[in-house]
């Protein structure tokens, strides 16, 4: 007899479609299937194909098919990635994910509320490196070992992650209240980061100078290249941006040789070291810097300073290189085949930037989870990504990849800063962006020229330890 | 004189939660103001209960736990510099800002009540701004201030002044929050008084200027002396607003440069969700609280308003 089946026919599809997706169990499909009048050879040909043949359910090959994974994503440009893959995550593993896509701010805000709560809405959450002493330190997550064990084939882990990224959004020691340890919290991602130094080949081509590698050069470069129609370089220099002093004072202190802390809040003898040398100096050069920038730099968040730059009014920069990738992109910069990249001046070194991706203690689906993470930070994903919107990746595979540095030049100077980017030395403490903020805030004055870097720096300082004080990290 | 016995039962019940009246039976009048109550009690008496209690707590994030520490984050406050300096621009910004307000709106409702031609588009255009939110008028304004393109830089420049750091300026950032903030409600006093204006008896006005009274003279001795409710009841409600005032401050600066334009609001936002500090930042709510009944009180007893003038 031959059978004869419309594929296009609503039951049909819908039969097969709930066999792959695990919404049929192996009893129900084979008793729809031959209703629908499919032939025993038929329906033990698809059981085969879907790996469901003999005794074991469909669980073996898509365990938490029918299940819905709810994660909690940075709107940094991830929610774009993951938005896209949706459709895959159904069909490779018949998982529902519902993605909730916030800023910083408000997603630190919404992750405390549901760690804190009975059973947590998200099922994995993406957590900023900053405030993982906060969240893991106060163990709100599920210890994720025995699940990268279960990895997938060609997850590489921890072989492709650098060594400083898992320290930081990976394995934290909640006993001690310090990064790193044996046990693992988080996967590093959904993206990463440090800071980069971009600059206009064109332009330092024209006026004979070479790339800087120390500040005094980069100072010199800026007043050359500065002129009516670009800025002779670019920094975030809004007041209390976090930015600021992450990006543009920490990596101008860092490379200067500055200690940003003594002692340990275990110790109870954390102390700042804002009024050091290096510390003035690096707001001094910034003052300096802001001569030669543009009139409303003292406005500019890091957006405003990758714009300028996208529109050509700026000569050099340093900057995130999660947020500078586009300027790379033809569609988004005037600038885009004329951009030069470098290690920051003086040592390329940088603040440790990223994020971790983990499971709550009182999520409701933590295997799924788990399954949905491990294809987020996957290499499949994170390749798509970097290359489709510019977003910093943490595996140093993608990072180096040969075919991705084509297409983003950028990608292997940030691997390297990457690599050796330094834990910023407060994000031990709960309090770190209270400090960062007091801190910028106080710095603004001085770039705005209504006090000294020294007497900023003070202020900062004074600030500090009133706040560490307070939090009990100095007595 | 003895009270008589329905006199004595009234009485009686006068001095219970829910008083009935001399028709009414308690079971009704508890069906009625019951859910009232309730409403209250849940969404007004519990909260600034609750947030009574955490102005006493501190709260540790890492271990989610509140710890009792009774006047300290009050301490903390009253001794902070920053908080000073966070009650100095609340104060300038609600008096200065209400203070043009009210000159403003008021000038403009008595031009405006001439009856002039074509005013009623220009009344219709004048409160477009009123009907923005605040967040939008912040970032709309931040873009006019835009030192680079900001079309006021465009304008100060045709005149000679070069890179005015409208808002990156500790000097000028307070000021031109009032600018902004008066942009957006001097509408809402106009309104009030034109209204107000509307309803004046015109005889009053008739006899005066058959007396000989000058627009001036009018004016001064009835316009603005019948006006009076109307402008003391625009001043509170904005008084109230503008010290309160968060959205504003947000979207036009942040706060910044060097906290020049933090207000009260601002600060208790930034250390309850930011710094997770909700202990301190519900001591400076109740700060806030506390100062609004005290300012309100005083000034109603001082400018002596009657209530059924408003009507």
């Amino acid at each position: 007899m031959t059978e004869v089946h419309d594929p296009q026919s609503t039951e049909t599809l819908d039969v097969i479609q709930g066999m792959v997706t695990g919404r049929l169990s192996r009893e129900e499909f084979v008793k729809r299937a031959a209703v629908l009048g499919f032939s025993m050879t038929a329906i033990g040909s698809m059981l085969a194909a879907a790996g469901k043949a003999g005794a074991g359910g469909f669980g073996a090959a898509m365990p938490y098919a029918g299940q819905t994974v709810s994660i909690l994503v940075a709107a940094e440009g991830d929610e774009k990635g993951v938005k896209d893959k949706i459709g895959t995550i159904k069909k490779r593993f018949g998982i529902d994910l519902k993605m909730t896509a916030l800023a910083v701010g408000p997603l630190i805000e919404k992750a405390n509320q549901n760690l804190k709560a009975p059973t947590s809405s998200f099922d994995a959450m993406m957590v900023l490196g900053f405030t993982v002493s906060q969240m893991v330190g106060g163990g709100y997550f599920q210890p994720l070992n025995n699940y990268v064990k279960k990895a997938p084939k060609g997850y590489d882990f921890p072989k492709d992650f650098p060594a400083g990224e898992l320290k930081y959004v990976g394995y934290f020691d909640v006993k001690k209240q310090q990064f790193g340890g044996r046990t693992l919290y988080l996967i590093p991602g959904l993206h990463g980061g440090s800071v980069v130094f971009f600059y206009r080949k064109d332009l330092l081509k024209a006026a004979g100078v070479k790339v800087p590698t120390t500040w005094g050069q980069y100072l010199q470069a800026a007043k050359k290249l500065h002129s009516g129609d670009v800025a002779g370089n670019s920094m975030i220099a809004k007041s209390g941006d976090v930015s600021m002093f992450l990006v543009d004072w920490y990596t101008r202190f860092v490379n200067g040789g500055g200690r940003l802390m003594t002692g340990s809040p275990q110790k109870k003898n954390f102390t700042p070291r804002l009024t050091s040398p290096q510390a003035v100096a690096a707001l001094q050069h910034m003052v300096d810097c802001v001569e030669v920038a543009s009139d409303g730099v003292l406005q500019y968040d890091f957006t405003s300073s990758v714009d300028s730059f996208s529109a050509g009014k700026t000569a050099m920069m340093l900057m995130w290189s999660t947020i500078a990738g586009p300027v790379y992109n033809p569609g988004s910069s005037k600038v885009s085949k004329n951009v030069g990249v470098a290690v920051p001046p003086a040592g390329g070194k940088a603040v440790r930037g990223g994020w971790g991706m983990g499971i709550p203690k009182n999520a409701k689906n933590k295997d799924a989870a788990w399954t949905v993470i491990a294809y987020l930070t996957s290499k499949e994903w994170e390749q798509y990504q970097t290359l489709k919107y510019q977003t910093d990746p943490t595996r140093k595979s993608t990072f180096f990849s040969p075919a991705l540095n084509k297409k983003l030049p950028y990608l292997k100077v940030a691997g390297k800063v990457f690599e050796k980017a330094q834990i910023l030395e407060i994000a031990v403490v709960p309090e770190t962006f209270e400090m960062i903020g007091a801190a910028a805030e106080e710095f603004s004055a001085a770039l705005s020229g209504s006090t000294s870097a020294k007497e900023a720096c003070k202020k900062a300082n004074d600030r500090w330890i009133t706040i560490l004080k307070r939090g009990k990290h100095l007595k | 004189m003895a009270a008589t016995a329905p006199d004595a039962k009234l009485e009686r019940s006068s001095r219970t939660l829910f008083p009935a009246g001399p028709t009414q039976r308690r079971g009704e009048v508890l069906l009625l103001l019951g859910p009232c109550v309730l409403y209250l009690v849940a969404f007004s008496v519990y909260p600034l209960a609750v947030s009574l209690i955490r102005s006493f707590q501190e709260y540790d994030s890492r271990a989610d736990s509140w710890t009792w520490i009774w006047f300290g984050n009050y301490q903390e406050l009253f001794t902070s510099p920053e908080f000073w300096q966070t009650v100095e621009h609340t104060a300038v910004f609600t008096f200065g800002g209400v203070a043009i307000q009210v000159v403003l709106g008021t000038a403009l409702a008595l031009f405006f009540n001439q009856r002039l031609r074509g005013s009623a588009i220009v009344r219709a255009i004048l409160i477009l701004p009123m009907l923005l939110t605040p967040i939008v008028v912040g970032l709309m304004w931040r873009m006019l201030l835009n030192p680079e393109w900001g079309m006021l830089n465009w304008l100060a420049g045709q005149v000679g002044f070069h890179n005015v750091g409208w808002l990156s300026d500790p000097g000028t950032a307070l000021r031109m929050l009032i600018v902004v903030d008066c942009w957006q409600w001097t509408p809402f006093v106009f309104i009030i008084v034109y209204a107000r204006l509307q309803t004046l008896p015109q005889d009053v006005f008739e006899a005066a200027e058959v007396d000989g009274a000058t627009w001036r003279q009018r004016t001064r001795y009835i316009t603005l002396p019948l006006l009076a409710p109307a402008i003391v009841f625009a001043a509170v409600f904005r008084g109230i607003d503008a010290f309160r005032t968060f959205d504003l401050v947000y979207g036009l600066t942040n706060g910044g440069p060097v906290q020049a334009t933090s207000t009260l609001s601002f600060e208790a936002f930034q250390n309850g969700f930011q710094y997770f500090r909700y202990g301190y930042a519900s001591a400076i709510a109740y700060v806030m609280v506390l100062t609004a009944a005290i300012g309100i009180t005083l000034l109603f007893k001082v400018v002596r308003v009657r209530r059924e003038e408003f009507a």
